[in-house]
């Protein structure tokens, strides 16, 4: 299972990749509202492909509670393995 | 400008702390007033255009003012872009001919001071919709947080962003005809999401990119922008591919324990048996409750719902979400729905 950590990295690359921005700062506390260059649905694609990139199946239910970066990084990281 | 537009931006001129409410008269909202006033502003609600899927302009707007006439016992003055341009707080809107608020425009200024009884008359153009931020508005978001779109288009969703809802669902942006959703709920929406048949078309009219499968539906991408690059228009299929097998595992375990209301709003009116079928593809899976708004109904008939029995509920509405009013007819149907729903017993209790 991938720690906080690596969740956490892998969730900036992916963030900054689509933005286009690879020094875009991403403090924890980041609300999900305040990247200009992505909205809500960006924001459940960035959750779906990471979540099959790292091999993951989260909770569906707790998409619907998700307000700041760190939300999405405890939400991967409570996920069970997938399959 | 009408009726309807007025009470959806919840437009109104604050005189010194004292609300003043509108009265429409040649497309334009006029209000009366008692001069002098040493503070007035303009104040309506707002919403960003990238939330209603027109652009992807983050910006919150109000309403774009194309002129304030103020007349007085003394005469008329008329304010256009050229000099409302140099009041704080207002946004350029293309093609120039009129500015955005954000909100709350203060309108100050000699012209205000002199005493006697004046009207000044806003001519605007509207947002479709408007976030409801009033004071009523946690209650309203949630009542309409407890209902949940399947089609066959957005109009219901866009009510509910009303609202301030933005519930997480497949079918929020998605758009599916009766038999689409039916084959949907009876495999399970299976393979959807699968890259082999999922594919990207470009909506000129829309200026949108639209990710279609074939056999259950044809959904949003908000990607705006044309793109000569395939490595890029695929990289945006690929990711929608993602989102579509996330969410419709959401929908599918939603639907077994389900926690809201479904809503059902087809294109067309369709007769009594069509969303009985539908009902019952929902019954198979979980004890769901269901709404169907059939569209064109008399004006009479409009935000009126009945109970048609084990969690089945029948509303008429007249206009499309886009059509000013709609967001007062929706929370009126959903407000319905609940208050029948409440009164009748839970399909869960009847499984049990």
């Amino acid at each position: 299972m991938p720690d906080p950590a690596s969740i956490r990295a892998a969730l900036h690359g992916y963030i900054r990749a689509i933005c286009a921005a690879p020094n875009l700062a991403l403090p924890p506390d980041t609300r999900l509202d305040d990247l200009a260059d992505m909205d809500s649905l960006k924001w459940i694609e960035t959750i779906a492909v990471l979540e099959e990139r790292l091999n993951l199946q989260i909770d569906t239910q707790a998409l619907e509670h998700l307000t700041t970066l760190e939300d999405i990084v405890i939400l991967l990281a409570k996920a069970r393995p997938a399959g | 400008m009408t009726d309807d537009d007025v009470f959806a931006a919840d437009l109104h001129l604050l005189v010194d702390g004292q609300r003043l409410t509108p009265i429409v008269h040649d497309g334009a909202a006029v209000f009366r007033l008692l001069l002098p006033a040493a503070d007035l502003r303009l104040v309506s609600r707002v919403n960003r255009p990238c939330d209603l899927g027109i652009n992807r302009d983050r910006r919150l707007l109000g309403i774009a003012v194309r002129a304030i006439t103020l007349t007085t016992t003394t005469g008329e003055t008329r304010f256009g872009p050229d000099t409302l341009r140099h009041l704080p707080g207002l946004h350029p809107a293309p093609p120039g001919t009129a500015l955005w608020t954000a909100g709350e425009l203060p309108l100050a200024g000699p012209w205000f001071s002199q005493p006697g009884e004046a009207s000044l008359s806003v001519e605007a153009w509207m947002l479709p919709a408007y976030q409801d931020t009033s004071p009523a508005s946690a209650a309203n978001h949630a009542l309409l947080l407890g209902f949940e779109n399947l089609g066959e288009n957005c109009d219901f969703s866009i009510a509910q962003h009303h609202f301030n809802t933005n519930p997480t669902s497949l079918l929020r942006w998605g758009n599916l005809s009766l038999e689409q959703l039916l084959a949907g709920l009876d495999d399970g929406f299976a393979g959807l999401g699968d890259p082999a048949h999922a594919e990207l078309t470009w909506n000129a009219g829309a200026r949108e990119y639209k990710l279609r499968d074939p056999r259950y539906l044809s959904t949003h991408t908000w990607a705006h922008q044309y793109m000569d690059d395939p490595d890029e228009r695929e990289k945006i299929r690929l990711a929608g591919c993602a989102r579509l097998r996330l969410l419709a595992r959401k929908l599918m375990a939603d639907l077994r324990q389900p926690r809201r209301i479904y809503v059902f709003k087809p294109r067309e009116p369709r007769p009594l048996a069509d969303f009985q079928a539908l009902h019952a593809a929902l019954r198979r899976i979980g004890p769901a409750r269901l709404l169907c708004v059939n569209p064109g109904a008399p004006l009479a008939e409009a935000g009126q719902v009945e109970a048609a029995g084990d969690g089945l509920f029948i509303g008429q509405i007249d206009r499309s979400s886009h059509k000013q009013g709609a967001g007062r007819l929706w929370h009126r149907l959903c407000l319905l729905t609940a208050r029948l729903a409440e009164t009748t017993p839970h399909p869960a209790a009847a499984d049990a």
